[in-house]
């Protein structure tokens, strides 16, 4: 096949990529700049938004309160980061030397509570840890075959950090696994084997073999399970009690019932430069591994 | 026979997929299951029944909502297709790049 330079034929180069860019232009980035504007500005009016080029806003938004909060937000992501890594490495490793059949089921077991939506299965959750929910109802019936305890307190499962956790490593799951499985994948056999022949254990082998070569897949499944943790809205929102919120909910809220868009707005683009700070980092250690 | 890279085979990494494999589904697993519950609460089974999917086949704005969604869904399909093919054959480069900051930010 004869590939055509754009040159050889500007109109069909034109026509195929003018729509995607002007596409990405008025509705991604202008929509962007507008907000990133508006961090700069303050409101005049109830609906009238003077751009006055402060840094009011970002001093706000760095106040110790609302820096409690973005530091929450993530600990609360570093955490479901790591407990995502620890659950689905075994996972990971499983499908990777799982036989075609095996590994298609599973690879289809992994994504299809992704393809659920996701209101759908924060509810799903909330059956389960709710007060009157399976869990505390379960508890509650094995409670009272015994006789002589005094009466069933429900565990408090939901409106709670616990609660927040949960369902960040349940809805977060798949974004760990799939990368994770992409590195093992392209994994060399034979050093594994080899470790293994030397000697070492498969905990030995996991930790100072798989792991030091898998670390690319490892960190971008870290980063790309990480960053949606880290702005996660929906699920604090219905499985957090007051004390629970993250950055999301609290951006939400300058948008909507504060009616503060300036504020809301430079509190979403710090989180906007953390995420581009975390895309830099993997970026990094990428081309550093790139380059041994 | 068992080779040592035969992960599947063995039982501590088979009864971790299953914890995870109960921890993805058994909530699912548990809202499937009550909507045949013939009551409205999701912890006591008071029989089968249909009556819940009798009610939402019976309320024209949920039917009316549900076809908006199929409609919307394709529509964005078809409209995302284009572009992305679009731009696929004019800077193959710069959209994965673009498409990949997209994918992780969302």
């Amino acid at each position: 096949m004869m590939l055509q330079r754009p040159s050889q034929a500007p109109g069909v180069f034109a026509a195929v990529g003018l729509p995607p860019v002007v596409w990405l232009f008025a509705l991604f980035l202008a929509p962007l700049a507008v907000i990133w504007a508006y961090s700069f500005g303050e409101n005049r009016t109830l609906v009238d938004i003077a751009i006055t080029g402060s840094w009011g806003n970002y001093a706000r938004a760095l106040k110790p309160l609302y820096l409690a909060i973005l530091l929450k937000s993530m600990g609360f992501a570093a955490l479901t980061t790591l407990l995502c890594f620890i659950l689905g490495l075994p996972v990971a490793l499983a499908i990777t030397f799982a036989g075609r059949r095996a590994k298609l089921l599973l690879l289809v077991a992994i994504m299809l509570p992704f393809w659920t939506n996701l209101l759908i299965r924060t509810y799903a959750l909330m059956a389960i840890l709710r007060t009157e929910g399976l869990i505390n109802a379960g508890l509650g019936a094995l409670w009272g075959i015994v006789p002589g305890l005094p009466p069933f307190e429900p565990l408090p499962l939901i409106n709670n950090n616990f609660a927040v956790v949960v369902g960040l490593v349940y809805v977060h799951l798949p974004f760990m696994v799939l990368p994770l499985y992409a590195a093992l994948d392209r994994l060399d056999r034979s050093l594994i084997e080899a470790s293994l022949d030397l000697g070492a254990g498969h905990l030995a082998t996991l930790w100072r073999v798989v792991v030091p070569l898998a670390l690319p897949g490892i960190v971008s499944g870290i980063i790309i399970t990480f960053i949606p943790a880290l702005g996660a809205y929906l699920t604090p929102d219905l499985l957090g009690g007051t004390n629970s919120q993250m950055i999301a909910n609290v951006i939400e809220r300058q948008f909507r019932s504060a009616n503060d868009w300036p504020f809301g707005a430079a509190l979403s683009f710090l989180l906007m430069y953390l995420t581009f700070a975390a895309l830099l980092i993997q970026a990094l250690i990428s081309r550093r591994e790139g380059a041994r | 026979m068992k080779g040592p890279l035969d992960y599947l085979a063995r039982w501590p990494l088979r009864l971790w997929l299953a914890m995870v494999g109960a921890f993805l589904y058994l909530p699912l697993l548990a809202l499937v299951v009550f909507s045949f519950n013939d009551s409205r609460r999701i912890t006591v089974w008071r029989g089968f029944s249909l009556r819940w999917y009798a009610e939402l086949f019976d309320d024209g704005e949920l039917v009316a909502a549900f076809g908006n969604s199929l409609v919307i869904a394709a529509a964005s399909t078809i409209i995302s297709l284009i572009h992305t093919s679009a731009s696929r054959i004019s800077c193959k480069k710069f959209v994965a790049a673009i498409q990949y900051l997209l994918h992780a930010t969302q």
